[in-house]
């Protein structure tokens, strides 16, 4: 009987420390919360009147989202710190707290398998919004569309605006993110390939780096022809990563996204996104295209390229880099233009920026203290070398000289300059979910369950719902 | 005393009589409330809103009316029960076969086995798609190098829309294939050996044996794994997201993977609510029919 009691009260000791623990668990949490919130508190009190959290001696955290770029690897002078995607964040605040001791950084890399930013709508949606974010601006772009990033301009001085290219920001708008590198899509091909095979003479010549659609088709009608393993081409829809990179074959038609400065409505479904659509499509499926276009993706391209497997691809300058210093066996590339149907030639480049953007905050020190790191992350420190480490021009004039383009690059910078940009809506908050239902449609078109004419056509009506909303 | 006040009395003689019992559900109960009944009250009501990242409006049964309209939800969906299909009924065919004949092998011989097909289910679907997803792989696959190699046309596994749903299907086969084996081992084991010795000395042969004494034997077995299985492929989510993003054009999409798109790619938090009650729904209906199956059955 007492074995029994004891064995009773043993149990419900354990079942009371069972709950006990959860309760305490949950006093824990909001114990923690508390004194956070006070802290918080505490820290707006103080950076109250400071123009910059960074320089008050008030402990600030800032929380950091970046995603995890490819092209932010073996950063110069800094390559085994550099190894995988969403090092430099570490190398880079690291560096920042040296010189500001009182801030230091909750770092989380996104994943950027999906080419969306899941991980940190989930993280706003319950009520945490970070302070920075990294990322491509065609992501960042929706935040600012829900009113969720700050206007940097009052904090900027007007020689540093001054400083961006023409067009980065608009005239008197809101300055919601500061650009540090400016990817700009082109042609990329494996020249030393085209000599081996003796079709060089192909190409468009150095001094114009264009071509029209029939000059491309003979130049990987060449690379079919030699029928030695190579791709004459890759084409890529798994999803929606580098699908900028595709894009380009749209320009050459002389078919836009939009109607000039009228974004309400995609002006893709004209006789022109037609031929586009149909273009591509031809690549697909008349084999010039590596196969299962609609299971490829960007990775598989960036992959490929490297091992010499594809001749000809839409790409940008990364590839440089990867030609000259990742390959096994170092090639020559050669960028151009994307092809241009008789009577549209010059086709405008599109660009897209990384950039970082500070989340508004209601605490004035951290808010401050973000905005100091933008511009440090964007400034004169790190922007040129993330650059160079992107193969990628700067958006800023005084960094042009810090940076050093490859050939390829400059040539690419030079097009760019030449012919101008095509505004395919990188800076629309609705741009992500203008990619997403951009992306089934290629897909169903090089699979062949819809014509290009049907995708188009769906494409514009998705679309335009998707602006509407 | 009347009916009502006998069965009232009974109810709290016997909380009474059980109360340790019910003293020590309290923390599971506690973590029940927590992580399943007040999430599932919370998705119900943010169904009835509009509500993404940032903004909450109440919408009345507008979601419901989208789920219900919304042609790719709709495929998503039948897409799901095709999964189920194909998944449900060849999980339990092999995984029974496979064990019958394992329970008849030596000890080290089923020791071996049972850990080789049950290893995808320790390393999980997301290792398990990344190693298919390089069998599958289009330009570099192992499985159209060996096609190649035997003379035969490439198959673009997971870039035709024809092939593609059956090829995650025979991933997910892989995947959760050794569960079924270890439930169903477990179940051929509880099986009174005494039960084959009679009905051999009876003349019967290993057909007969099978489908008399086994399979009916195994009923309650099969019944559970069938259910398992069946609730795991409605929520068919990862194999999608690492092999085909629900491509091509939405011919891989399962309702929770595109529940998932609607909520956290495009911020329908509202709309995802909504479609996610409605797949719930299903399953308890499923499950309510399965079950009613199982207790005639049994």
């Amino acid at each position: 009987m007492k074995k029994k009691i004891r064995k009773q009260i043993t149990a419900a000791g354990l079942a009371v420390l069972l709950t006990g623990s959860l309760c305490m668990a949950g006093c824990g949490d909001s114990a923690k919360g508390k004194s956070q919130d006070q802290e918080s508190k505490a820290t707006q009190q103080e950076g109250d009147g400071s123009s910059a959290g960074s320089s008050s001696e008030e402990p600030v955290t800032l929380s950091l989202y970046g995603y995890g770029l490819a092209t932010y690897t073996n950063i110069k002078g800094y390559e085994d710190q550099t190894q995988n995607m969403g090092d430099i964040y570490t190398v880079i605040t690291d560096a920042y707290t040296k010189e500001h001791p009182n801030v230091t950084f909750d770092i989380t890399v996104i994943n950027p398998a999906g080419g969306n930013t899941e991980q940190l709508d989930t993280e706003i949606a319950s009520g945490t919004i970070p302070d920075i974010y990294v990322d491509n601006q065609m992501r960042i772009a929706k935040y600012e569309g829900l009113g969720l990033l700050t206007d940097m301009r009052e904090s900027l001085e007007p020689s540093v605006i001054e400083d961006y290219v023409d067009g980065t920001f608009s005239e008197n708008g809101s300055i919601w993110r500061l650009p540090m590198d400016m990817t700009a899509h082109s042609i990329c091909i494996n020249k030393s390939y085209f000599d081996k095979i003796g079709a060089a003479d192909l190409l468009p010549k150095e001094d114009s780096r264009e071509w029209t659609t029939d000059e491309f088709l003979k130049a990987l009608d060449a690379v079919k022809a030699a029928n030695d393993g190579m791709y004459p081409t890759v084409l890529w829809a798994a999803n929606t990563s580098g699908d900028v990179c595709n894009m380009g074959y749209l320009w050459g038609f002389g078919a836009r996204m939009f109607h000039g400065d009228d974004q309400s409505k995609v002006a893709l479904g004209d006789e022109k996104g037609l031929d586009a659509f149909t273009f591509m499509n031809d690549l697909v499926q008349n084999g010039y295209a590596a196969p299962g276009a609609a299971a490829l993706c960007d990775d598989d391209m960036l992959a490929m390229w490297p091992k010499q497997e594809v001749a000809v691809t839409g790409g940008y300058g990364y590839l440089q880099t990867s030609a000259q210093e990742e390959a096994d066996s170092p090639f020559d590339p050669y960028f151009v233009n994307f092809p241009h149907k008789d009577g549209e030639a010059d086709p405008p480049i599109a660009v897209h920026m990384n950039s970082v953007a500070v989340f508004k905050s209601e605490d004035a020190a951290k808010q401050a203290a973000a905005i100091d790191f933008a511009q440090y992350l964007a400034g004169e420190d790190w922007a040129p070398l993330l650059c160079q480490a992107s193969g990628s021009p700067s958006p800023r004039k005084s960094f042009a000289d810090k940076v050093e383009l490859g050939d390829e690059v400059a040539a690419v910078a030079g097009l760019a300059a030449k012919n101008g940009l095509v505004d395919f809506g990188a800076t629309n908050p609705k741009f992500q979910d203008l990619r997403n239902v951009y992306t089934p449609e290629l897909q169903a078109m090089f699979t062949g369950e819809k014509t290009p004419e049907e995708a188009l056509n769906d494409f514009v009506k998705n679309a335009d719902e998707v602006l509407a909303e | 005393m009347d009916g009502k006040a006998r069965q009232r009395d009974s109810f709290f003689k016997t909380l009474y009589r059980q109360r340790w019992a019910y003293f020590f559900l309290i923390p599971g109960l506690i973590l029940l409330l927590l992580f399943n009944i007040l999430p599932i009250i919370d998705t119900l009501k943010l169904s009835f809103f509009d509500y993404n990242i940032v903004a909450k409006k109440f919408c009345g049964l507008d979601n419901y009316i989208k789920v219900f309209t919304d042609k790719k939800f709709l495929r998503s969906y039948g897409n799901t029960f095709l999964y189920i299909l194909i998944i449900v009924p060849l999980n339990v065919v092999i995984s029974l076969l496979v064990s019958v004949v394992l329970s008849n092998s030596r000890k080290w011989l089923q020791s071996f086995f049972r850990g080789a097909y049950y290893l995808p289910c320790v390393v999980g679907g997301v290792v398990v798609s990344a190693v298919w997803m390089w069998i599958y792989h289009p330009v570099n696959g192992l499985m159209n190098t060996v096609l190649e190699k035997a003379g035969a046309d490439p198959v673009y596994w997971l870039a035709d829309a024809k092939y593609a749903l059956i090829s995650l299907c025979v991933v997910v086969l892989t995947w959760n294939l050794g569960q079924s084996i270890i439930v169903f081992l477990t179940g051929l084991l509880g099986i009174n050996p005494d039960l084959y010795e009679s009905a051999r000395i009876d003349g019967a042969n290993s057909r007969q044996l099978f489908f008399k004494i086994t399979l009916p034997l195994l009923k309650p077995v099969t019944l559970f794994v069938l259910m398992t299985v069946m609730i795991n492929t409605f929520q068919i989510w990862e194999v999608i997201y690492m092999l085909t993003s629900g491509g091509p054009n939405y011919s891989t999409m399962s309702a929770v993977y595109y529940m998932y798109n609607t909520a956290f790619v495009s911020g329908k938090y509202g709309l995802a609510s909504a479609q996610g009650i409605v797949l719930a729904v299903t399953i308890m209906l499923v499950s309510r029919i399965m079950n009613r199956l199982s207790r005639e059955g049994v």
